[in-house]
């Protein structure tokens, strides 16, 4: 587990912050929570909280937080500052602020559901229904699996949709990836994760079941682009 | 994304090449958000703060905008660099 500071340990860089002379208030918490990060990150590599509280207390050493803000302040208090003026480091910066949303946009789905080993048991295109005893389009894939088995997100993306329609999908899930690519997850038993959520690829978001119209405990997985539903299979990895 | 969390990831996009001090960090991420490009939402867990940034529709124009150029710019370098590419 990642490591999390104590109030004890909090408090102990709060009067650090503060014999360095930062006093604005929106700053102080800002700098306060961004140092327990420095620390916890190192804590996360095996150092003590005691080796790595110094090294931050050496990293700030001088007039540093002063200085930062005094130059805030300052910054602040620009009023020609316009957009025209935006440097090359305020666009990189206002980028990468964006850059998460933005690489969420830029993935399309590409591994299995189920992670490496899975089998198909019913591909995509036209089968006989074992149900409905007829001949139908199978829209996505079946993917064997033990009711239980986590199921994992194909990329990043935000979860677009949690719905239960017993008759046909069961519980199902749908990540947006990005404006092209959607995800449908069917037949859960378990789900995880909320509508607006955030997920990473490889992220457990359920766990497959039986919950719909089926013979067999599998996983429907779809791969939705732009609206059409395509073959998952191409999008499985190497 | 919040402060520290921006610094890391200009560090591994940069593949550590790139390091965002905090002393450029916090400033422009201030004037941003007093310059309405940026938002912020705070999160309160224990005694700390942690304030979340996310760009507004006008920082989001703003980017588009730069962005735009930027492309202008990188067209014409290839057309000066590159010119029996270019079409
Ligand atoms: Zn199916």
């Amino acid at each position: 587990m990642s490591a999390e500071l104590n109030h004890q340990q909090v408090s102990f860089i709060e009067s650090f912050i503060e014999t360095k002379g930062l006093e604005y208030e929106p700053l102080q918490e800002e700098i306060l929570d961004h140092i327990c990060c420095m620390i916890e990150t190192q804590m996360n590599q095996g150092v003590t909280f005691h080796q790595a509280s110094k090294q931050v207390f050496d990293h700030f050493r001088k007039d540093e937080l002063k200085e930062l803000q005094d130059q805030t302040i300052q910054l602040l208090n620009q009023k020609k500052w316009t957009m025209k003026k935006i440097t090359l480091l305020v666009f990189g910066l206002m980028l990468t602020v964006v850059t998460i949303t933005w690489a969420i946009n830029l993935d399309p789905p590409k591994v299995s559901p189920l992670g490496e080993n899975y089998k198909i048991t019913s591909g995509y295109g036209m089968r006989f229904h074992p149900i409905l005893k007829k001949k139908k389009r199978h829209v996505g894939v079946d993917l064997k699996a033990p009711i239980g088995t986590p199921v994992l997100s194909t990329a990043d993306g935000v979860i677009e949709k949690i719905e239960d329609s017993p008759n046909t999908y069961g519980k199902y899930i749908i990540i947006k990836h990005d404006d092209a690519y959607q995800t449908l997850y069917a037949q859960l038993s378990e789900i995880k994760v909320e509508v607006g959520q955030k997920v990473k690829v490889g992220e457990t978001i359920g766990l497959s079941g039986n919950s719909g119209m089926s013979t067999a405990p599998h996983l429907h997985y779809e791969v939705i682009k732009d609206g059409k539903r395509v073959d998952p299979e191409q999008y499985f990895g190497p | 994304m919040y402060g520290y969390e921006i610094s890391q990831h200009v560090k591994s996009l940069s593949e550590g090449k790139l390091i965002l001090t905090e002393g450029a960090l916090y400033p422009t991420l201030h004037k941003l958000e007093s310059e309405g490009l940026v938002q912020t939402e705070k999160v309160f867990f224990g005694k700390r703060a942690r304030k979340y940034y996310s760009l507004t529709t006008a920082g989001n124009k703003a980017v588009s905008n730069k962005l735009e150029e930027f492309q202008e710019f990188v067209l014409a370098m290839q057309l000066i660099l590159f010119p029996k590419q270019a079409h």
